[in-house]
C-alpha cells in the first residue's frame, strides 16, 4: 500500500472537519496549555529577572591590593615617620603597576575596574593619621559601589572627571566634622595647598579614606616622592573591581588570583547569600518551567489521546477493508500535528493578549519594572511541546490500536 | 487433478482450525478443528446458532484475526505466515468484507464509505469517486451519496457495505450474517445485488448465517454446530 500525502490529508481533513466538537476540544485543550506556558513563564522569568537585577549586584564590589612584604621598604618614604605608607584594607601594602588594572577589567566577569591609590599619613600638626584615598572619578561603576558616590554627598559636590589634576579634594563626613572642616575651606596636605569642595557619608565600602581626590592628584602627591616606584612604574596599590553579578564574583576572583598570587582581595561576603538567592530562584524557575511543560504536554496529550481511544472501533473497521498500519498511523498524526499546531498559533496569540494586557506590577509587585513581552523562545517552545505532544498523542494510540487486530479493534466500542 | 489445476480450482483451504478465547482465566474452544475447502467462484454458505462460532470463523477465513492453531491458506498462501502489510494488502487488494452490523465509518458518508476502500490504490481521486458512484447506484442508493450513515436506513447502511465490499473487485467475499439486521424485502434486495455481482464476476462467496438466508441460491451448506463443520 503506497502512501498518499494528499490521500492522507483528504482523509485526515475529512475527520477534524466532520467531527467539529472533538477538534475544537482538541484545538482548545493545546491552545490553553501553550497559553498557561507561555504566560505563565513570561511572568515567572520576568520576576526571576527582577529579582536577580536586585539581588545581582548586592556586595559585587571590592578592592583588589598586595599586603606588604617586611623587607620592601624601599616603597616607602625613606623619611617619612613611623606608620605612614600604602594602606589598604587595614593594612600596609605594597605599590603595583596599574597595567593590573587593564588586566582585570579584560575578564570577563568583571564589569568594571579602576585604578585605587590609598596612602596612611600622619598630620604635620595634629600628629593624627588619617587616609588619603585617590580614584578616577571618570569610572563611576567601581568608584561608587567601592569607595564613595555623588549619593553619599552630604554637603558641595562630588569629584568629577574635570578635576584632574586639580587641587580639589572631599572628605568623609566624621573626619571633617572632627577637624571643623567645611565646604570651600583650604587645607595644606603634604606641602600642597588643596579645596575641600564636598563632604560625604559613604555606607561601609572595602576602599574607604578619610579624604579623597582625583588619582592623578594623589599620584603626584605620594608617588612622585618615591623615585624608586616611578622607576618601576609601581604608581598605585590597589584597583577598585565590581563583577558582573553576585554568582560569577567567586570566578572573578579567582581569575584575578591568576594574575599574581600577591594579590589579595577585601570585599564584603554579602553577595554570597544574594548569589545563592539566586541561584535557588534560578533553579526554582528551571524546576517550574520543566514542570509547566509536562504538565502543558499532558494536559494537551489527554484529549487527544482519549479522541484516538473512541476510535478504535473506527481503525478497526479501516484495518478490516485493507489499510496498512502504515496508513492509519500517519492520518491520526496528521490529525494529531494539525490540530496542535492551530492550537498552539491560537495559544500564542491569547498569550500575548494577556501579557500585553497585564500590567506586570500586578504580577511582581513591583512599580519600576515595565511592560513585558514574551520572549521568541518561548514561542518555538510552545510549538515544539505542542507538535512534541501532539505526534506523541496520536502516535501511542495509534500504534496501539494499529497492533490490535482488526477483529480485536472492532470488538471495542 | 494435477497440482497446478489443483492450486487454480482451490481459493481457500483450512486445515485442523482451531480458536480458543479466555473468559474470565477461562479457556472457551469455540472451532475445534474444523476442515474446509472453497474452490473458485464456490457460493458457500455456513450456517449455525447463534453463538456456534460463525462470526469467529468468518473473522478468521478473512485474515481479521489469527487462530488459535491450524491452517488457513488463500490462493496457496499461508495465512500465518504472513506480515501485518502483507495481511492488510491481501484485504486491500484481493478480498471484501461484509458485516452483519455493516461497520460503516460514521463521520463519511455513503459514497466516501465505499471509496474508503480505493485509498492508497494510485487511483486518481476522479476515479475513486467514479467508482463509487457507480458501485452505489447499483445497489440503488444514487440518491443518497452525501449521507451519513446515521441518516440511512439500516437496509440501506447494509448497501453501502454492499458496494464497498464490492469497491475492489475482490476474487472472495466474506459475509458474516449480511442480511441478519435488516427486514426480508431488503434481505432480498441485498441478496440479489450480492448475487448478481458474483455470478457476472465469477467471485467467491463464503457467508455465514442463522438461516435467513435461502440457502438453494449456495454451492455448498455447511452447518457448523460444537465447533465442527459438518457438509
Amino acid at each position: 500500500m503506497k502512501i498518499n500525502v494528499r490521500e492522507l490529508w483528504e482523509c485526515a481533513s475529512r475527520e477534524l472537519s466532520r467531527r467539529k466538537s472533538r477538534t475544537m476540544a482538541n484545538i482548545a485543550a493545546y491552545l490553553i496549555a501553550v497559553c498557561v506556558l507561555l504566560v505563565f513563564l513570561t511572568f515567572m522569568r520576568a520576576s526571576r529577572d527582577f529579582n536577580r537585577s536586585i539581588l545581582g549586584s548586592v556586595g559585587t564590589h571590592f578592592l583588589v591590593y598586595m599586603p606588604w612584604e617586611s623587607g620592601a621598604k624601599e616603597y616607602f618614604i625613606p623619611k617619612a615617620p613611623t606608620g605612614e605608607g600604602f594602606f589598604a584594607a587595614g593594612v600596609f601594602s605594597d605599590p603595583f603597576s596599574p597595567n593590573i588594572v587593564k588586566q582585570i577589567a579584560s575578564i570577563k566577569e568583571v564589569k568594571d575596574a579602576s585604578p585605587y591609590i590609598s596612602y596612611r599619613m600622619q598630620g604635620r600638626e595634629d600628629r593624627q593619621f588619617f587616609l588619603i584615598g585617590g580614584f578616577d572619578p571618570a569610572s563611576p561603576v567601581s568608584v561608587n559601589s567601592t569607595t564613595c558616590a555623588p549619593a553619599d554627598l552630604v554637603a558641595g559636590r562630588f569629584l568629577e572627571p574635570g578635576d584632574k589634576g586639580k587641587n580639589v579634594f572631599i572628605a568623609e563626613q566624621n573626619y571633617s566634622s572632627v577637624r571643623g572642616y567645611s565646604v570651600g575651606d583650604r587645607i595644606r596636605i603634604l606641602g600642597e595647598e588643596f579645596e575641600l569642595v564636598g563632604i560625604v557619608k559613604p555606607a561601609t565600602r572595602p576602599a574607604r579614606a578619610d579624604i579623597y581626590m582625583d588619582i592623578e592628584t594623589a599620584t603626584r602627591l605620594i608617588v612622585n616622592r618615591m623615585p624608586a616606584n616611578v622607576a618601576a612604574g609601581n604608581t598605585i596599590n590597589g584597583v577598585l573591581v565590581e563583577s558582573k553579578e553576585g554568582p560569577v564574583q567567586d570566578t572573578a576572583i579567582s581569575k584575578i588570583r591568576m594574575l599574581s598570587t600577591k594579590l589579595e582581595i577585601y570585599g564584603f561576603g554579602c553577595y554570597k547569600p544574594a548569589s545563592n538567592s539566586i541561584s535557588v530562584s534560578e533553579q526554582t524557575f528551571w524546576f517550574l518551567t520543566l514542570l509547566i511543560m509536562i504538565a502543558a504536554i499532558l494536559f494537551s496529550m489527554k484529549t487527544q489521546l482519549s479522541s484516538v481511544m473512541e476510535r478504535q472501533h473506527d481503525i478497526g473497521i479501516l484495518k478490516a477493508i485493507g489499510w496498512s498500519n502504515r496508513a492509519i498511523t500517519w492520518q491520526i498524526l496528521l490529525e494529531s500535528l494539525v490540530q496542535s499546531l492551530i492550537g498552539c498559533v491560537f495559544g500564542c496569540a491569547v498569550a500575548v493578549f494577556i501579557v500585553t494586557l497585564v500590567p506586570l506590577r500586578l504580577v511582581v509587585g513591583q512599580p519600576l519594572l515595565r511592560g513585558t513581552t514574551i520572549p521568541a523562545f518561548l514561542f518555538l517552545l510552545a510549538v515544539l511541546i505542542s507538535a512534541g505532544g501532539g505526534m506523541l498523542a496520536g502516535i501511542v494510540p495509534a500504534l496501539n490500536a494499529a497492533r490490535k487486530y482488526p477483529a480485536e479493534a472492532l470488538r471495542h466500542i | 487433478m494435477d497440482k497446478k489445476e489443483k492450486a487454480v480450482g482451490n481459493i481457500m483451504e483450512v486445515r485442523n482450525l482451531k480458536k480458543n478465547f479466555y473468559l474470565k482465566k477461562k479457556e472457551i474452544q469455540v472451532l475445534k478443528g474444523l476442515d474446509l475447502t472453497v474452490r473458485r467462484g464456490e457460493k458457500v454458505v455456513i450456517t449455525g446458532k447463534s453463538g456456534s462460532g460463525k462470526s469467529t470463523l468468518i473473522n478468521l477465513l478473512a485474515g481479521l484475526e489469527p487462530p488459535t492453531s491450524g491452517e488457513i491458506v488463500f490462493d496457496g498462501k499461508l495465512l500465518n505466515g504472513l506480515s501485518n502489510n502483507e495481511m492488510s494488502a491481501l484485504r486491500h487488494r484481493r478480498t471484501g468484507i461484509i458485516f452483519q452490523n455493516f461497520n460503516l465509518l460514521p463521520s463519511w458518508n455513503a459514497c466516501e464509505n465505499v471509496e474508503a476502500v480505493l485509498f492508497f490504490s494510485e487511483l486518481p481521486r476522479d476515479k475513486r469517486r467514479k467508482r463509487a458512484v457507480e458501485l452505489l447506484n447499483g445497489v440503488g442508493l444514487g440518491d443518497r451519496l452525501d449521507n451519513l450513515p446515521a441518516e440511512l436506513s439500516m437496509g440501506q447502511q447494509q448497501r453501502v457495505a454492499v458496494a464497498r465490499a464490492l469497491a475492489n473487485e475482490p476474487e472472495i467475499i466474506f459475509a458474516d450474517e449480511p442480511t441478519g439486521d435488516v427486514d426480508p424485502e431488503t434481505a432480498g434486495e441485498i441478496t440479489k445485488i450480492l448475487f448478481s455481482w458474483i455470478g457476472q464476476r465469477n467471485t467467491t462467496l463464503v457467508t455465514v448465517t442463522h438461516g435467513e438466508l435461502p440457502l438453494g441460491l449456495f454451492d455448498t451448506v455447511y452447518s457448523l454446530r460444537d465447533g465442527i463443520l459438518r457438509k
